[in-house]
């Protein structure tokens, strides 16, 4: 697992408080109980202030699936 | 001209007949030249103000893709133009008696109404472009035949489904529908109309004796009408969009699916995931994403402020008045309810059985739509207000259970209405049992001729075969 995977992993947990979620860049939100479009922006928040970025909305409508907010974090970190 | 009329019934194959012997090089003009003719068709006054709303949505898309300064003042006076008028429309439609006297002349607002055709679900359609094209999510529309017609397609015009203009635009380019399409679409037509004419339209009496008819019944007879109107306006509103979304697939075109089994949906959250989707998604893009990304620094606040929004501009867009905005209130309040309580929610259905979870959050939702429903259904607050006092009286209003209850839903004790009544209720029943399995059949092509051959039977033997052109949601 990526450490990007690893520290967004956390933010997933304490998000949807279940301690043992695990995920793959392939999870998407019907494998992850909770994640829907009304979390989503709480979810973005969250990641927002765990990596200290700034997602713009139209990278915050392009989440599908962990692999595209993993994407854009690394984009974000790279600068 | 409406989906289930004789007029349709002659257009459609016509139509079809017409596009598929002319060749694919030929659907887009001739479903642009139906469309026209179809909303011209309804009022010539529609056909004007559809023609001057979509070219001002294609030019004004055109300025906006090339404009380098003024750009957003261009993109907030289309947006306001066409949100204005929708509120004024609203507003003339809710009967407001000011606005009538400004006019002074009878019949106004009938007129209006006619003129204004399709618009509340074109213009939605037309924001969200415009919104696509600002924002640089999509490339403005070059051809205003093309965009055009995606206004105008008559099979989604009056009513929706709400489209995007680029998926739906693509799709005018393809050729002619396949032959599982064409299959489909027949048989998607053939449940519509079933829906409406069997289900929608028989349980529309029974529920109009409860609401607006000045009769004073028991809590029980109350309580069934107002379930039963939920009931009627999901048959009445999915059969209209079945018979949309068969059309455009007998032209090869895939609209929105706008239902997906309602009843069914454990909490409010999951029912607006399965009712009028089209709609709804619109609101989420337009409305509750934009608010929830700016709010998303207060964590929760940014869901509850998102879903108060929405569902206030949603209560506006179907209408101004008390009822409306207290429609709104109450479903913004259960979605906040939901959202504060979705892990303690989690936690509870862990300690019961799956399937008594379920049937508990399945008819607890039910209930609060209906509940909701209520105020969507009466005509002004203070009927609401009536049939809540009759909800807090005894069961039968003092009487018996016929009497007091089967007799005041089927408007009479004698035999035959009774008999009605027991018939329209097994069917609904039914139904509601079997849908998803008749839905799968015209998914899969099993059987469905013989399916389709007795929902015709059903509707010949317990149709209702007047006043089957009118569809609830042709009023938003």
């Amino acid at each position: 697992m990526s450490h990007t995977l690893e520290e967004l992993n956390k933010v997933f947990c304490t998000v949807f408080m279940k301690q043992d979620l695990v995920l793959t860049p392939a999870t998407d939100a019907s494998q992850v109980e909770g994640w829907d479009s009304l979390t989503h922006m709480v979810l973005i928040s969250e990641t927002e202030k765990h990596f200290g970025i700034h997602f713009t909305f139209d990278e915050t409508m392009s989440f599908h699936q962990v692999g595209d907010i993993l994407k854009v974090i690394d984009k974000h970190l790279r600068g | 001209m409406q989906f289930v009329s004789l007029s349709f019934l002659v257009f459609l194959p016509v139509v079809w007949l017409v596009v598929r012997l002319a060749g694919p090089a030929h659907k887009r003009a001739l479903l642009l030249l139906s469309s026209l003719l179809f909303v011209g068709w309804i009022s010539l006054g529609a056909l004007a103000v559809l023609l001057f709303f979509s070219l001002l949505t294609f030019y004004g898309g055109l300025a906006l893709s090339s404009a380098s300064s003024f750009r957003k003042q261009l993109f907030i006076g289309l947006v306001l133009l066409q949100a204005a008028s929708l509120l004024l429309l609203k507003y003339v439609e809710s009967g407001n008696a000011g606005l009538h006297l400004l006019f002074h002349e009878a019949g106004y607002r009938a007129d209006l109404i006619l003129f204004a055709a399709g618009f509340s679900f074109y213009a939605l359609q037309h924001i969200a472009y415009l919104s696509a094209v600002y924002h640089r999510r999509t490339v403005a529309e070059q051809s205003p035949f093309n965009f055009l017609l995606f206004s105008a397609f008559f099979p989604k015009f009056q009513s929706g489904p709400l489209e995007e203009a680029p998926q739906l635009i693509a799709q005018f380019q393809t050729g002619n529908a396949r032959p599982d399409q064409l299959q489909a679409g027949v048989h998607r037509i053939i449940l519509g109309i079933f829906k409406k004419m069997v289900l929608a339209d028989r349980l529309a009496p029974i529920v109009g004796r409860v609401f607006s008819s000045g009769q004073v019944s028991g809590s029980g007879a109350t309580a069934a009408g107002v379930c039963l109107f939920t009931v009627q306006l999901y048959f009445d509103f999915s059969a209209y969009s079945d018979i949309a979304i068969g059309t455009g697939k007998l032209f090869g075109i895939e609209l929105t699916e706008n239902f997906n089994f309602p009843f069914r949906a454990t909490s409010v959250s999951d029912f607006w995931r399965r009712w009028h989707i089209s709609l709804i998604n619109w609101f989420g893009k337009q409305v509750f994403n934009p608010v929830a990304y700016r709010l998303r620094r207060f964590g929760v606040m940014a869901i509850l402020g998102g879903v108060w929004a929405t569902f206030l501009l949603s209560g506006l867009w179907h209408g101004i008045g008390m009822t409306f905005l207290i429609w709104s209130l109450l479903h913004a309040l259960y979605l906040s309810f939901e959202t504060l309580t979705k892990y303690k929610r989690l936690g509870w259905s862990q300690r019961f059985p799956v399937w008594l979870y379920t049937f508990w959050s399945t008819t607890i939702t039910f209930l609060l739509v209906c509940f909701s429903n209520l105020f969507f259904r009466s005509a002004d607050l203070s009927e609401a207000l009536q049939l809540l006092r009759q909800l807090m009286t005894t069961p039968f209003g003092g009487k018996g259970l016929i009497a007091g209850f089967l007799s005041v839903l089927a408007g009479g004790g004698y035999q035959e209405a009774l008999f009605n009544l027991g018939v329209t209720g097994i069917l609904v029943l039914l139904f509601l049992i079997l849908e998803k399995s008749l839905l799968q059949r015209i998914l899969s092509g099993k059987g469905v001729w013989l399916q389709s051959f007795a929902l015709l039977l059903l509707v010949f033997v317990f149709g209702i075969f007047a006043h089957s052109d009118y569809f609830i949601y042709l009023q938003f």
